[in-house]
C-alpha cells in the first residue's frame, strides 16, 4: 500500500515557457475584458439616460406643437395640393418590383431609435410646413 | 381668402415657433449623441470579439502543447 502511493508519475511539458506566457497573456486578456466590459456599462447607461432625456424633449416639443395650434386660428382652409404627373407604364412595371423589396425590407420592426428619429422628422416636417 | 390674426398673438405664435426650434435643436444634439454613443458600444463589442477571438486561439495553442507530451510523439 505503502509502495503504491510513493508511485508517481509525471508527464513532461514540451514547451512550458510558452504555455506560462499564453497563460498570462490570457490573464492579462481578459482582465482588459473585464475593464472594457465596465466602460459598456457606463455607455449603456448613458445612451439609456440620453433616451430618456429625448423622450422627454419630445414630449415637450408634443405640447409646444398643440399650444401652437391652439394659438392659430382656428380655419377650415387647407393647402392645395399640387397633383403629381402620371408615370410612364413601363417605369410603373419596373417600380413594381423595387416596391416589393422596399415593402420587405420596411417589414422588420423599427428599433427605439429609429421610431424617435421617424417622430422628430414628422414634427420638424410639420415645423417647416407652417413657417 | 386671406386669413388675419391679432398682433399680440402673432407675437406670441413666434414666440411660440421660435420655443419649438429651440427645442428641436436640443432633440438633434441629443439624437446625435445617442447615435455616438451606439457607434462607441459597437466599436467595444467588436473590440471584445477580437479579444475573446486572441483568447481562444491561445488556449488552443496551449491545449495542443498539453495533449502532446514529449515521449508520445
Amino acid at each position: 500500500m505503502k509502495t503504491q502511493s510513493e508511485e508517481i508519475f509525471f508527464v513532461q511539458v514540451k514547451a512550458p515557457n510558452e504555455i506560462r506566457r499564453n497563460i498570462l497573456e490570457i490573464l492579462r486578456d481578459i482582465v482588459e475584458v473585464l475593464k472594457k466590459f465596465e466602460k459598456f456599462k457606463l455607455i449603456k447607461h448613458q445612451k439609456l439616460e440620453k433616451i430618456t432625456h429625448l423622450r422627454l424633449l419630445l414630449k415637450q416639443a408634443n405640447k409646444m406643437m398643440s399650444d401652437l395650434k391652439l394659438k392659430l386660428p382656428q380655419t377650415s382652409l387647407r393647402a392645395v395640393v399640387v397633383k403629381e404627373a402620371p408615370k410612364l407604364p413601363k417605369k410603373q412595371v419596373y417600380n413594381k418590383g423595387r416596391k416589393k423589396a422596399e415593402e420587405k425590407t420596411q417589414k422588420r420592426e423599427p428599433t427605439e431609435l429609429e421610431r424617435l428619429e421617424s417622430e422628430l422628422n414628422a414634427i420638424e416636417s410639420k415645423l417647416k410646413g407652417l413657417t | 381668402m386671406p386669413v388675419f390674426v391679432k398682433v399680440d398673438e402673432y407675437k406670441e405664435i413666434l414666440d411660440v415657433l421660435d420655443m419649438i426650434k429651440g427645442k428641436m435643436r436640443e432633440i438633434r444634439g441629443t439624437l446625435g449623441s445617442i447615435n455616438s454613443l451606439r457607434n462607441e458600444e459597437e466599436a467595444e463589442l467588436a473590440m471584445w470579439n477580437r479579444t475573446i477571438n486572441e483568447i481562444e486561439k491561445k488556449i488552443e495553442s496551449i491545449d495542443g502543447i498539453m495533449f502532446k507530451p514529449e515521449h508520445t510523439e
